[in-house]
């Protein structure tokens, strides 16, 4: 083989490419993630809030209520890193809800978004053997999945046309728990088993609607797709395909 | 974050995608870990995007890429990337079928030669050979001199020759 022959062998490995799917799928969960992230820069807001207002610096009494703003910044600062098991991790679950709970996501969506944070604080906890928070943090997270799944199987009830997008993340935060299960080496609850109850309820209330309909026949492949998916216990592809039946 | 900030990204998405996802893809053998990591890559450069202006956005999406799989392999606890042959074992069967089949034994050949080179010259070639990016693009990349990513190539490129067997390869630079 010659050098212009290896470089051309090189070059065929252009063809590795990712599913065309999965790219439009992940652009639009990136971007249209834009509502979490706002929620997640807002944790350094407020120190902004207190530094823009040293410019009162010459009135005494806004002098001390800067001050006290200022502590109150710091421990806030604080809480807003604390793990399951810390002492101000009490203070940073308030704020949370707090936060969550003006945000005019759905409910649903809240839950996941909590539940996905509580998955990161165990990911932390995991990496960094902190022993301690183990068990806080184990806690933690089974029961901010046990309420997203309550949340999520209310939503295909009540509200099935916008249950998909919760479910898309039911079944990320079901993969990122394997992921974290194989870290610590042990499973984490029967939590998942009621996460994966709800998703596949999504997914079975979906695949009926849309027998229902008058599909494109791009939308058909999709449908069948999906359907395949599910009979494989598939979910996740499952709903990246209804999910896109209904976007495309 | 308005419409503009996402339609430029938008644009930004759709012309490197394919780019990130298979320089990820060749470092970590498995079409789920390269979407996860990939998927990671563009969403920690939209924060940052609508943080900041960023000077150079193949530059930086590459830089996330890089520490991703450094993190990946960190976590894995392992250091070295896992060869084709090993991955084909490994991987899922239906996720790579596709992929498998699409590869002839010469280019699997290069893969796994690829694979086994050091981390920084599989870097330069899957730069310069596979996504023809420029020297002076690469030495954005890598923060390294233009003359310094010249050698390095060469070097990556000799180290590749030297991992395929097949006798002596004929230079042409």
């Amino acid at each position: 083989m010659q050098e212009k022959e290896l470089l051309a062998k090189l070059s065929q490995l252009k063809s590795i490419e990712p599913r065309h799917d999965w790219v439009i799928l992940a652009k639009s969960r990136i971007l249209g993630a834009e509502e979490h992230q706002v929620l997640r820069d807002a944790q350094i807001s407020p120190v902004a809030r207190i530094l823009s207002h040293l410019r009162y610096l010459s009135r005494p009494a806004l002098v001390i209520a800067g001050i006290i703003l200022f502590v109150l910044g710091g421990a806030f600062l604080q809480a807003q890193n604390s793990l399951p098991g810390d002492r101000l991790y009490s203070v940073r679950s308030v704020i949370e809800r707090a936060r969550f709970g003006l945000s005019s996501q759905s409910q649903s969506l809240v839950y996941m978004e909590l539940a996905q944070r509580r998955l990161n604080d165990l990911r932390k906890v995991a990496e960094g053997n902190k022993v301690r928070n183990l068990p806080s943090a184990i806690k933690e997270f089974e029961a901010s999945v046990s309420q997203a799944s309550r949340s999520l199987a209310q939503l295909v009830e009540n509200n099935p046309e916008n249950a998909l997008q919760a479910g898309l993340e039911a079944v990320q935060l079901q993969k990122e728990k394997s992921q974290i299960e194989q870290i610590l080496g042990t499973t984490l609850g029967e939590n998942g088993e009621e996460l994966e109850n709800a998703a596949k309820k999504l997914i079975e209330a979906e695949l009926a609607d849309l027998k229902t309909r008058t599909l494109t026949e791009e939308q058909g492949i999709l449908f069948e797709q999906a359907k395949t998916a599910f009979e494989e216990g598939d979910l996740q592809t499952a709903l990246e395909q209804l999910w896109l039946v209904s976007n495309i | 974050m308005g419409n503009r900030a996402k339609d430029e990204f938008s644009l930004i998405y759709d012309q490197h995608i394919t780019k990130i996802y298979r320089f990820i893809f060749l470092k970590v053998s498995s079409r789920e870990i390269a979407e996860d990591l990939s998927s990671e890559v563009f969403t920690r450069t939209w924060t940052e995007f609508n943080k900041q202006e960023i000077k150079n956005i193949q530059a930086f999406l590459y830089g996330v890429a890089r520490n991703l799989i450094a993190d990946h392999y960190r976590v894995q606890g392992r250091i070295k990337i896992v060869s084709v042959e090993a991955t084909f074992d490994i991987q899922d069967e239906q996720d790579d079928l596709q992929e498998q089949a699409n590869l002839s034994s010469d280019m699997e050949m290069v893969q796994k030669a690829l694979s086994d080179l050091k981390d920084d010259y599989q870097n330069l070639i899957i730069w310069r050979y596979l996504e023809e990016l420029s020297v002076p693009e690469i030495a954005e990349i890598t923060g390294k001199s233009e003359e310094n990513v010249r050698v390095g190539v060469h070097r990556a490129l000799q180290s590749l020759k030297g991992k395929l067997p097949m006798g002596k390869i004929e230079e042409k630079v």
